[in-house]
């Protein structure tokens, strides 16, 4: 006798409801309209399979954990920051993304996965907030508050692409919990990324599918690890628009959505 | 059932929910959309030993609200063939 949330089924209407849930298994995680870093879930990724011209599409947690990391507890300490026995606070260390022009720095935690352990960050578009300074009316000179207004970025013609990134397999030592934990490759922002990150100016290293290649299974020296790393996408390419302020809580946080105060962004550009 | 390949809303606890249809494994899913931090939802029609028609939710563990969310699904394609015999009574 078997069951399927507690109702009766037969073997064979089990069987069915089980292969559909493997296959929803591989939907959703696909499927997912909005990844957000500071959950730390599960994205996409290519990883290479051993020594061969392959790869396998898998799940790593978004974040990554150095080896040193020893559990989940460390982990969440790590990543959040917390209150050291002396009363002061451990600020958090953000591994999401790791900036292309220091990941080789000897003593960086980066710097063996870029070596050995380099995969593929699938993605169908990004998000990033851009700051505007509204004009005083009394002084005329920029607020020091700013406006914030999201965007939806994503390459043209693409349905998804592929972002740089190295990753890092983690085992929790109290439980035996086996994970891969990975960080996006970011490189300085081009001309339009300038325009909407306009704070930290950075952008994600967006790769076009020679340098995915090349970045995957590559035997690269680490002149060539670094060029790939700071590659940056052609702003040609790049196509970007506004979206909602709560596109978090949105059914598709994709919509696009038309600030009417918001000048529009130089998008001629030439490469 | 006319059309089930798009997406719809239903209420919900008086909160709008996105419905998309899904084929997968070439049977016919709900994909439930929350407009709050409530995980999507995949419900499908099975049959139980009685051969009685229950909605489930995959993976199991969320019934109650399949049972409920599926039974608006039900209640959405009723009120559409409904109109849809309604336009065509009228038209004759």
């Amino acid at each position: 006798m078997c069951y399927y949330n507690s109702v009766k089924v037969n073997q064979s209407e089990l069987l069915r409801l089980k292969s559909i849930e493997k296959a929803i298994a591989q939907f959703e995680f696909l499927n997912k309209s909005l990844l957000i870093g500071f959950d730390y879930q599960p994205i996409p990724v290519l990883k290479r399979v051993d020594q061969q011209t392959d790869f396998d599409l898998v799940q790593m947690e978004w974040g990554f954990l150095p080896p040193y990391i020893k559990t989940r507890e460390q982990a969440d300490k790590f990543r959040l920051g917390y209150k050291k026995e002396n009363g002061q606070w451990q600020e958090p260390i953000l591994t999401l993304n790791a900036k292309a022009e220091e990941i080789l720095f000897e003593r960086k935690m980066y710097r063996d996965a870029a070596l050995n352990r380099r995969c593929l960050v699938l993605s169908t578009g990004f998000y990033e907030w851009q700051h505007v300074f509204p004009i005083s009316k009394k002084t005329g000179k920029p607020l020091k508050t700013a406006v914030r207004y999201p965007y939806r970025i994503g390459v043209k013609n693409r349905d998804y692409f592929f972002m740089a990134g190295i990753y890092n397999p983690w085992k929790d030592e109290s439980t035996g919990e086996y994970i891969e934990t990975c960080s996006i490759v970011t490189t300085a922002a081009n001309p339009l990324m300038e325009q909407i990150h306009n704070t930290k100016k950075r952008m994600p290293t967006i790769l076009t599918d020679d340098l995915a290649w090349d970045w995957l299974f590559g035997d690269l020296d680490e002149a060539r690890i670094s060029e790939i790393a700071c590659f940056q996408y052609p702003a040609k390419d790049v196509q970007a628009y506004t979206i909602a302020k709560d596109f978090r809580q949105a059914l598709d946080p994709a919509e696009a959505f038309i600030y009417k105060d918001l000048p529009e962004l130089e998008t001629n550009f030439s490469q | 059932m006319d059309n089930h390949n798009e997406p719809f809303e239903i209420t919900y606890l008086e909160k709008i929910l996105k419905v998309t249809p899904i084929y997968i494994e070439k049977q016919l899913l709900y994909r439930i959309q929350f407009p709050d931090q409530t995980p999507p939802l995949f419900i499908c029609s099975a049959t139980n030993f009685d051969k009685e028609k229950f909605w489930t939710s995959i993976p199991e563990g969320r019934q109650e609200l399949a049972t409920e969310t599926g039974l608006l699904i039900d209640d959405y394609f009723n009120t559409e063939t409904k109109q849809v015999c309604a336009t065509t009574t009228a038209l004759k």
